[in-house]
């Protein structure tokens, strides 16, 4: 059971990395099977770091979710492609000073912060 | 034991991915550039920030949306729902072919021949037999305004009758009383421009982080680049808005008159207020004398911030806080939506806020505004301007004043003495009266109903779900939905990329939309289906744009309504189709001229064009004193000032008692879109916010015995819901919030809401009630995802 678990991760690091690297990012349908659950509900858990930099980021705060960018079950997409980016960011792109590279070159997910920090919000009083 | 598996085997897998795509070069931007064929410029179909979008068009259907940059609304941004629910418009279950239903029950698809001979042949019987009023019209703050002031003149001018309503007098009634009242005229002074030059922002009675996302990303933005701007949040729940708050007014639901009067209290004993600001272009009044400052700090002197915390909860602290920040600011814009609005005193509670701003002249100066929010996308351009209410005419003048109703004759060619003087029902009054043949207490016979769903949206559903069962309804829509359960034909409604035409949002902006691509199976623009209907009814002369090019046909519509307003304040007269065209954001009223931009603030020498306004002064006589910068030139009594409206406390109509222990209030969340007839055929959508739930604070949630997840039972003396709980901290004990959405008929929480309205506005109270509520069993999995999808499902 536990080789096979083995061979199954590293198969699906070889087909993550293999949509990293492709010319375009294609839905190849979300991993695991998600039932009626919302993305952030298993997320939340299972990659608690990028569900906490996406929280503090411009589309945490402005209720950009998961799915907006990545699809759901089935036209998940693990990098979301650039007509993603400018459904919102047109006119970024169009002016992209670094013009071969894509969007999340330099704007990190789930921050996507490069040039200054943000707002730290506090606990309202 | 299989979850925890389940998710470590995740955490192990996104770990690998992680790891294995570092240092990994991303690619090339390649596939935006051959995604579409052409990109066609609109509006957004939702809430009423007024997105500009472009839509990708390829092999003749929408494939992609995309945030127009040059809009002056959203600069490029879209939400969630902006961003993904155009694509409903190709769900399977959008309605293609006109229908009628049978003796059986069950729905046959027919000709749009028959159907609508059918339609004008029912509507002349019912007009002959009980009279002009006995046929209605419900439409909505959806519907394009070329299609809802067709609507309006066909029944206003054809039918000679007022019974014309449609859901903004469920959402922005009370606003609009609001405005009318204190400065004399509808909509708001200033536009969204004033939130970046803000310096400190009131939010009051509108959770805008989820309803209106794209403004909120400005102001959350505008306070991310400038830190000491002062952000203020007033209402019962710690919403997702407050994360950038700087100060929190919790309070009670329907007690924040207290509040409001509390701070103005604060303002004038502590001179905080704008004296000269006052003296030169406001009264303060009691609606029948003008009062002295001096016996205004009388009218107030109950509401001390001690009194006045005893009685919303609401910290005296903060609500001097509040005052101070509120006056000193250098600038001070309010924002508010529903939690204003549909409230039994939403009109007051509109003119107290108002009166915060025109005491501390925070007016007519950038920055600084008295701005409703809209919740929906052509309320203000469809309904409000083109006057589709019961009460008014275009121009969102009366129908009870002689000289405009005589000008709108003039204008249609109709015999002088066509248009009633008498206003018809507001909407709950609508739907009371709607009934069958047999009933004869319910004089309204026939409706027809346009893009809206009332039998899931209407407070106190119980009450009108008969009368809508038993009259002759028409709905006209693009799925099934809970009122087409209950219609007996239903006309499928092109949508707005499929026929194009005109929104205007809050900001009085009105855009164009561009018709993108050809309607699915055999729908047809609103428009097409008004005019064919009047052409029916022998009313072609009165609707004369009835081709089938629906961009020409909005185009007629469009100019006659331009040519009705040209001398008012809401002149477009500057603003034909082919300017909107070509600009890229659209336009702001007062547009006089094409030569003119649109107005960003109104009332402001040098910035406002009616000032300047031949036409506009020799038709409603006003003067303009050259020494005054500004002149709220729609003041009834021709002094170019505004009302300082005295109101006293009241509360809500309903207050929780024994029995009813709780107050509960209602909402929207983020993704989903009033009552998810479109958002909820959105997968991605769907699975947010799936079903209805019910937040309750842990205290709450102790003392009944119930813990997260479990099924609950709300109930008022109305009706009742079971929905899974969700325990929050941030809603005020003994505070409830149910979103409204979900189409499931144990969670449609409308059946629980009180219909008790405003007596300004007529508004509902949706936003409270009072309730109690019991476990009922444990945790149930009801994320079904529940739509109406079949055309013959029943109403249950």
């Amino acid at each position: 059971m536990g080789k096979r678990l083995a061979v199954f991760i590293l198969l699906l690091s070889l087909v993550a990395f293999g949509a990293a690297s492709a010319k375009s990012s294609k839905a190849k349908g979300h991993p695991e099977k998600m039932g009626t659950a919302d993305c952030i509900e298993c997320h939340v858990d299972v990659t608690p770091e990028a569900y906490q930099q996406w929280e503090q980021s411009a589309h945490g705060f402005t209720g950009v979710k998961c799915q907006v960018c990545h699809g759901d079950e089935k036209n998940f997409k693990k990098t979301p492609d650039q007509l993603t980016c400018i459904g919102c960011h047109d006119h970024e792109a169009e002016n992209n000073t670094a013009p071969k590279v894509t969007c999340i070159t330099c704007h990190k997910a789930h921050t996507f912060l490069t040039h200054k920090p943000g707002y730290t919000p506090t606990d309202v009083k | 034991m299989m979850n925890i598996t389940r998710r470590n085997f995740i955490k192990a897998s996104m770990a690998a991915a992680a790891a294995a795509s570092v240092g990994v070069t991303l690619p090339k931007q390649v596939e935006a550039a051959e995604a579409v064929d052409k990109w066609v410029k609109g509006t957004c179909r939702f809430c009423g920030t007024g997105c500009g979008v472009y839509v990708g068009v390829k092999n003749g259907k929408l494939v992609a949306i995309k945030g127009n940059p040059d809009a002056k609304t959203n600069f490029g941004f879209l939400c969630v729902k902006g961003f993904l629910a155009y694509k409903c418009m190709y769900h399977p279950d959008r309605l293609k072919a006109p229908m009628i239903r049978q003796k059986d029950g069950k729905f046959k698809e027919v000709s749009w021949d028959a159907a609508l001979n059918y339609v004008a042949d029912r509507f002349k019987y019912f007009r002959q037999k009980y009279g002009k009023d006995s046929v209605a019209y419900y439409g909505s703050g959806q519907a394009l305004t070329e299609e809802t002031y067709t609507f309006n003149k066909l029944f206003k001018g054809g039918f000679r009758t007022n019974m014309v309503e449609g859901n903004p007098r469920l959402c922005m009634a009370s606003a609009v009383a609001g405005y009318v009242s204190t400065f004399g005229s509808d909509e708001p002074v200033g536009s969204y421009a004033d939130i970046e030059k803000s310096k400190c922002l009131f939010i009051t009675g509108s959770n805008t982080s989820e309803c209106h996302p794209v403004l909120f990303r400005r102001i959350m933005r505008h306070k991310l680049n400038n830190p000491d701007v002062k952000i203020i949040v007033c209402e019962p729940r710690k919403t997702s808005t407050t994360k950038i708050a700087d100060l929190w007014l919790p309070v009670d639901p329907g007690t924040d008159l207290a509040v409001f009067n509390a701070m103005i209290k604060y303002i004038l004993d502590n001179n905080l207020y704008d004296a000269k600001f006052m003296a030169e272009n406001t009264r303060i009044t009691n609606g029948k004398e003008v009062k002295s400052i001096e016996e205004y700090k009388e009218f107030l002197k109950d509401f001390t911030l001690e009194k006045v915390e005893k009685l919303t909860r609401c910290p005296a602290e903060n609500i001097k806080k509040a005052a101070e920040w509120f006056a000193k600011s250098d600038a001070t814009m309010s924002l508010w939506c529903m939690g204003l609005n549909q409230r039994v005193k939403g009109t007051w509670a509109n003119n107290l806020i108002h009166n915060l701003h025109l005491i501390t002249g925070q007016i007519c100066k950038p920055g600084a505004d008295s701005f409703s929010l809209t919740g929906q996308p052509n309320a203000c351009g469809g309904v409000r301007e083109t006057g589709a209410l019961a009460h008014l005419l275009p121009g969102t003048k009366p129908v009870a004043n002689d000289a405009w109703r005589a000008h709108v004759e003039k204008c249609w060619d109709i015999e002088p003495g066509t248009i009633d003087p008498k206003p018809g029902f507001h909407t709950m009054k609508m739907f009371d009266a709607l009934g069958g043949e047999a009933d004869s207490s319910k004089p309204i016979k026939a409706v027809l109903v346009c893009t809206t769903n009332p039998a899931q949206s209407l407070p106190n559903l119980h009450r009108y779900v008969k009368g809508m069962q038993d009259s002759f309804m028409v709905v006209l829509d693009i799925f099934p939905t809970r009122t087409t359960q209950l219609a007996d034909v239903v006309l499928p409604a092109a949508f707005i990329y499929e026929k194009g035409g005109v929104y205007g949002c809050s900001e009085r902006r009105s855009q164009l939309t561009e018709k993108a691509v050809e309607p699915v199976g055999q729908a047809k623009a609103d428009i097409w289906i008004a005019a064919q209907l009047a052409k029916r009814m022998g009313m072609e002369k009165l609707i004369p744009w009835n081709g089938d090019d629906t961009m020409k046909m909005n185009e007629m519509a469009w100019d006659d309504y331009r040519n009705i307003t040209k001398d008012t304040d809401h002149t477009f007269a500057g603003a034909p189709y082919s300017r909107l065209k070509k600009e890229k954001a659209g336009l702001q009223w007062p547009c006089p001229s094409v030569d003119k931009p649109g107005t960003v603030r109104r009332y402001v020498r040098g910035e406002d064009p009616m000032f300047e306004h031949a036409g506009f002064k020799a038709k409603f006589g006003h003067n303009f004193d050259p020494a005054r910068k500004v002149n709220f030139y729609n003041d009834a009594k021709k002094e170019g000032k505004a009302n300082i409206f005295m109101r006293p406390y009241a509360g809500a109509a309903e207050v929780p008692d024994a029995d009813y222990p709780f107050y509960l209030t209602t909402g929207r969340v983020i993704e989903q879109w009033h009552t998810g007839t479109m958002t909820m055929r959105i997968p991605e959508i769907a699975r947010a916010h799936s079903n209805a739930y019910v937040e309750i604070h842990p205290d709450d949630a102790k003392k009944a015995g119930i813990t997260a997840g479990d099924m609950v039972e709300i109930a008022s003396k109305r009706g009742k819901c079971v929905m899974p709980a969700h325990i929050v901290t941030g809603t005020l004990p003994g505070v409830l919030f149910v979103p409204w959405h979900d189409q499931a008929f144990i969670r449609m929480i409308n059946f629980v809401c009180n219909d008790a309205v405003d007596e300004v506005s007529f508004e509902p109270e949706f936003k409270i009630a009072a309730v109690k509520i019991k476990k009922v069993s444990g945790p149930k999995n009801v994320a079904e995802k529940f739509i109406i999808r079949d055309i013959n499902s029943k109403y249950s």
